[in-house]
């Protein structure tokens, strides 16, 4: 289940309305609005209470999504590269984020380096079609993911810190 | 707004395309938004954790001070207290408790009063009064508020403020004080420099106080007056005192202390003044009682100090003027010149108390011998009392012949019983006083009622010479004297003449002292009661005498004379008595020391007893020779003096004896010095013969004037037995026969033959009178037979023949 920090998150994110798919045409733009709208609070969000964890942007039409995440263990930043697609079906599939340098490096984690969602997420976004956008899977999806593993993958010294230049992508 | 626009433009236009940019050109703008939302610089937060450890880390590298707050969830630096401290006090209006503030800030009260007392010597504007930071502008306010009050009421004391600010009285006083003049309008008390006050005030206090007392007639307590106008107490004495001074009110105060102050006004003082000069002047006298009615607590001193030059008397009650002394003086005067007497009681006021008049009278007698003062308040002239006393001779004389052939005895021991008494006074008064002390102590130490009684009269005497205390005094210790040196006895043996109620009934009803008090009488009386009874005591003597005809201590010596020269003679017949007993076998010795005994002895004894008898004062009944046993203890029990009674007792109880020698012991005891004084002499050989032959005349005449036959014979043979032996001899008659034995040898066988006769026939003669029934032949045939012996016998007792003149001559019997 989701912890309190999360939760209080989540509710802090604004809902979309729109239900559109990017073969929708129109409405996938006002969906994709939606989604830009959401994401913004989130990240707003996440900076007030200093707890910035990724940076995403997509491609123009907002089918494809890119960027990074990081994590902070024993005041040493890990950062990796993130990236998803919006499936045809969106929103009623969700997303499939994916971590691809941690691929086969997790037992939780599919072929391609897309995460293991927990059991939870599937029936909750499923019963929040077409509330939940993003935002919604950034918050409910990856963010616990890597608080657990991440954490676990360290501790195995399957990740170790990437001096320098993590720590310039971290100052910025 | 954009969106409305565009909203709109998609209903009125269907391109779809232009719609479709412009939805992508807003697509843009978000996604650049998002990447500015993004881009932006996240706010740096450090988790509270995280500052604690910093701030600790701070700490201990000394980088920076800090305070921190009771709950543990903040710091300050001390700057930051101070400041605070400062912005607390001017939100409380610049005072503020250290504890109030140490709530407020929150910060440990260490830390609080350590940075209070830091600002305190910084700032001179602020000050720490009991645990409170105190500022300048605070005072002034107060300062502000207590002028208000001041101009209010009119005065006001730090005490009070001290109530009403709670803070401590010096620094309000000093507040008050720096304050004076600027912002309290006002002044200070000059004698308590907490008490301030307006002028106005003091000057309606002068008001109030200048109308009260000005107003009083009578001494008023200075309490009651400010308790009354509600005066300030400093105030209040220092206006009066200046009123007083000025002369602005006419008076003084009096009684020292504050509570008991009075203010005493001239008027009253004066009119007090004129009232007892006044009343002095009418009466001559002051009364202590109606001055003190009058406010004035001690008249005497008062009299002394305003009647200087007065010579007054001071009585208990009052105090006399020269004029009414010297009215009683010529009172008592003039009763004295005429041997009369005065009660001086209604020429006095009525306040004086009798003891003020006895002691005013005893003043006013000093000079006067011939005046007695009777029942405190009556003098009496000495001369009237001479006449009272003479009223009494006949009387007197009349009982005193009464008495005297009443009971004469009393009175003859009485005057004999003087002799003695005197004597031992002169040998040795301290002997005589030892002796009555050691008397005294057995009295009281034994439980005899005589102690008791004795004791009881000495109480009684010591009442009435405080009674007669006094010009009394003299004669009655003259009397106390007498009357111990006679010891108890003799007071009990005076005469008594008249009771006190007599002598003052008789006086009554005589003619010197009419119209007098009754109490005046009985005190008379009481004065004349024992100069009359010892007067009494001597007519009745001289009178007595008169009538027996005998000076008294002549009578006295010789009848001492007389007992000892009797007791002496029989004493010494007893010895001699004794020698012929023991002549005489055993058995007959008993019975003849029996017979002497009861016969001798026994009229020693009853002499003895008669005269201690006498010697006590006790009657005896019977003639001292037919004193028999029995009367002799009733006298035993009489006597009162143990150690005689003691002695007599033995004697008594040795005349029931088989020897003599008990007796003549007792006897020689009860001779001696302290009993009765009789010189036993025991006679030389010369005397004894003059006294056997004194002794056989008397019996030689006896028996020739004998004629019974029995006597007779008895008397032949003390006769013949004091002849032959030389023995005086003193037997009973049953003896007869056994003298007869004794003397058989040393008669003429015929004389001793006839009084074998003679005393055949006496016994023959005995029995017949014992048995009574003989007939009177016999009896008279017996008795001519001894009426024809007797001569015969007689012969031989009275011409004794020794037994060789015997053979010589045979027929002298014949010849008689």
């Amino acid at each position: 289940m989701v912890d309190a920090s999360t939760k209080k998150a989540l509710a802090q994110i604004t809902l979309l309305k729109t239900k559109a798919g990017p073969r929708d045409g129109e409405l996938w733009v006002q969906r994709l609005k939606e989604e830009y709208q959401s994401l913004i609070k989130y990240v707003q969000n996440n900076k007030e209470a200093d707890n910035d964890w990724f940076r995403l942007e997509s491609n123009k039409d907002g089918t494809r999504w890119f960027g990074k995440c990081w994590y902070i263990h024993d005041l040493l930043k890990y950062e990796f590269d993130v990236e998803f697609d919006i499936p045809v079906l969106y929103p009623t599939t969700a997303p499939e984020i994916a971590i691809p340098e941690l691929d086969g490096k997790t037992a939780k984690m599919y072929r391609g380096g897309k995460i293991c969602l927990t059991d939870h997420f599937k029936p909750l976004w499923a019963r929040n079609v077409p509330r939940f956008g993003i935002a919604h899977a950034m918050a409910l999806g990856l963010g616990p993911w890597l608080a657990v593993e991440i954490p676990d993958l360290i501790s195995r010294g399957i990740v170790t810190h990437k001096e320098k230049d993590s720590g310039g992508d971290a100052s910025k | 707004m954009f969106r409305k626009q565009s909203d709109r433009g998609r209903q009125n236009t269907p391109s779809t395309a232009n719609m479709a940019a412009a939805d992508w050109e807003e697509i843009k703008r978000l996604a650049a938004d998002f990447q500015r939302a993004q881009l932006s610089s996240t706010v740096q937060r450090l988790s509270e954790r995280n500052c604690v450890e910093i701030v600790q880390l701070l700490q201990q590298q000394k980088l920076i001070d800090l305070i921190y707050t009771t709950d543990g969830k903040e710091f300050l630096t001390s700057q930051e207290l101070g400041k605070e401290i400062r912005e607390e006090l001017q939100v409380q209006g610049g005072r503020v408790n250290i504890v109030d503030l140490q709530q407020t800030l929150n910060v440990d009260f260490t830390h609080v009063e350590s940075k209070v007392n830091e600002i305190v010597k910084s700032d001179r504007s602020l000050t720490l009064v009991l645990g409170q930071l105190i500022d300048e502008s605070y005072l002034d306010s107060i300062a502000e508020e207590i002028n208000d009050k001041l101009q209010d009421q009119g005065q006001i004391t730090v005490a009070q403020l001290t109530k009403e600010y709670d803070l401590p009285g010096d620094f309000l006083a000093q507040v008050v004080w720096d304050r004076m003049g600027t912002a309290i309008h006002g002044q200070v008390d000059d004698f308590d420099r907490n008490l301030v006050y307006t002028d106005a005030f003091v000057s309606r206090h002068r008001a109030k106080i200048r109308g009260a007392f000005s107003a009083m007639i009578r001494p008023t307590s200075l309490q009651n007056v400010m308790t009354q106008h509600n005066l300030q107490e400093r105030l209040f004495n220092t206006i009066l005192e200046e009123l007083l001074s000025t002369g602005r009110l006419a008076g003084c105060i009096s009684g020292g202390t504050q509570d008991k102050a009075q203010y005493v006004p001239d008027v009253y003082t004066q009119a007090q003044n004129q009232w007892i000069d006044a009343f002095y002047k009418q009466n001559g006298y002051f009364e202590y009682d109606a001055m003190r009615r009058l406010g004035i607590s001690d008249p005497v001193s008062f009299i002394k100090k305003r009647f200087k030059t007065e010579s007054l008397q001071y009585l208990s009650t009052c105090c006399l003027g020269t004029g009414v002394s010297d009215m009683i003086e010529a009172e008592v005067d003039e009763a004295l010149a005429s041997k009369s007497w005065v009660d001086v009681t209604p020429l006095l006021p009525s306040v004086l108390s009798p003891t003020d008049i006895s002691q005013l009278l005893q003043k006013c007698l000093r000079s006067k011998s011939d005046a007695l003062l009777c029942c405190d308040t009556i003098v009496v002239s000495q001369q009237l009392v001479d006449v009272c006393s003479k009223h009494f001779d006949k009387i007197m004389s009349s009982k005193a012949e009464k008495d005297a052939q009443k009971n004469p005895i009393m009175l003859l021991v009485e005057g004999e019983k003087q002799a003695p008494v005197k004597v031992s006074g002169i040998s040795d008064t301290s002997y005589g006083k030892d002796e009555r002390k050691e008397q005294r102590k057995k009295k009281a130490a034994g439980s005899s009622k005589s102690g008791g009684g004795l004791q009881g009269r000495e109480v009684k005497m010591k009442a009435t010479k405080k009674k007669y205390r006094g010009r009394e005094t003299e004669a009655d210790d003259q009397d106390e004297r007498g009357d111990t040196g006679g010891g108890g006895k003799q007071r009990v043996q005076e005469l008594p003449f008249l009771s006190v109620e007599e002598i003052a009934e008789e006086l009554t009803g005589g003619d010197c002292l009419q119209n007098c008090p009754d109490d005046m009488i009985q005190e008379i009386a009481g004065k004349l009661h024992r100069p009359l009874t010892q007067q009494y005591q001597q007519v009745a003597r001289s009178i007595f005498l008169q009538s027996v005809g005998a000076a008294s201590s002549g009578a006295r010596k010789k009848t001492h004379g007389e007992l000892s020269d009797k007791i002496t003679g029989l004493w010494r017949n007893a010895l001699l008595f004794e020698k012929g007993l023991l002549l005489f076998p055993e058995e007959t010795q008993t019975l003849m020391y029996k017979h002497l005994l009861r016969t001798v002895c026994s009229d020693i004894a009853n002499l003895i007893f008669c005269e201690v008898a006498s010697d006590h004062l006790i009657a005896v009944s019977a003639d001292e020779s037919q004193l028999t046993p029995e009367g002799r203890l009733k006298l035993l029990s009489k006597i009162p003096d143990d150690k005689t009674r003691g002695i007599l007792t033995k004697m008594h109880g040795s005349l029931n004896g088989k020897t003599l020698n008990d007796f003549l012991q007792q006897l020689e005891l009860m001779c001696g010095t302290d009993q009765l004084e009789i010189l036993l002499k025991k006679p030389d050989k010369k005397k004894e013969r003059q006294l056997v032959l004194s002794h056989r005349e008397m019996l030689r005449e006896q028996l020739r004037q004998e004629d019974n036959a029995a006597m007779g014979l008895h008397l032949v043979a003390v006769l013949l037995v004091q002849f032959h032996k030389q023995c005086l001899l003193h037997t009973p008659g049953r003896c007869v026969p056994q003298i007869l034995t004794l003397l058989r040898g040393h008669l003429v066988p015929e004389d001793y033959d006839t009084l074998l006769r003679c005393q055949d026939l006496v016994v023959k003669q005995m029995k017949l009178q014992q048995s009574d029934d003989a007939s009177s032949g016999d009896s008279s045939d017996l008795c001519e037979q001894l009426n024809e012996l007797l001569p015969k016998v007689k012969d031989i007792a009275l011409n004794p023949k020794k037994p060789e003149k015997v053979q010589n001559s045979d027929s002298a019997p014949a010849a008689e």
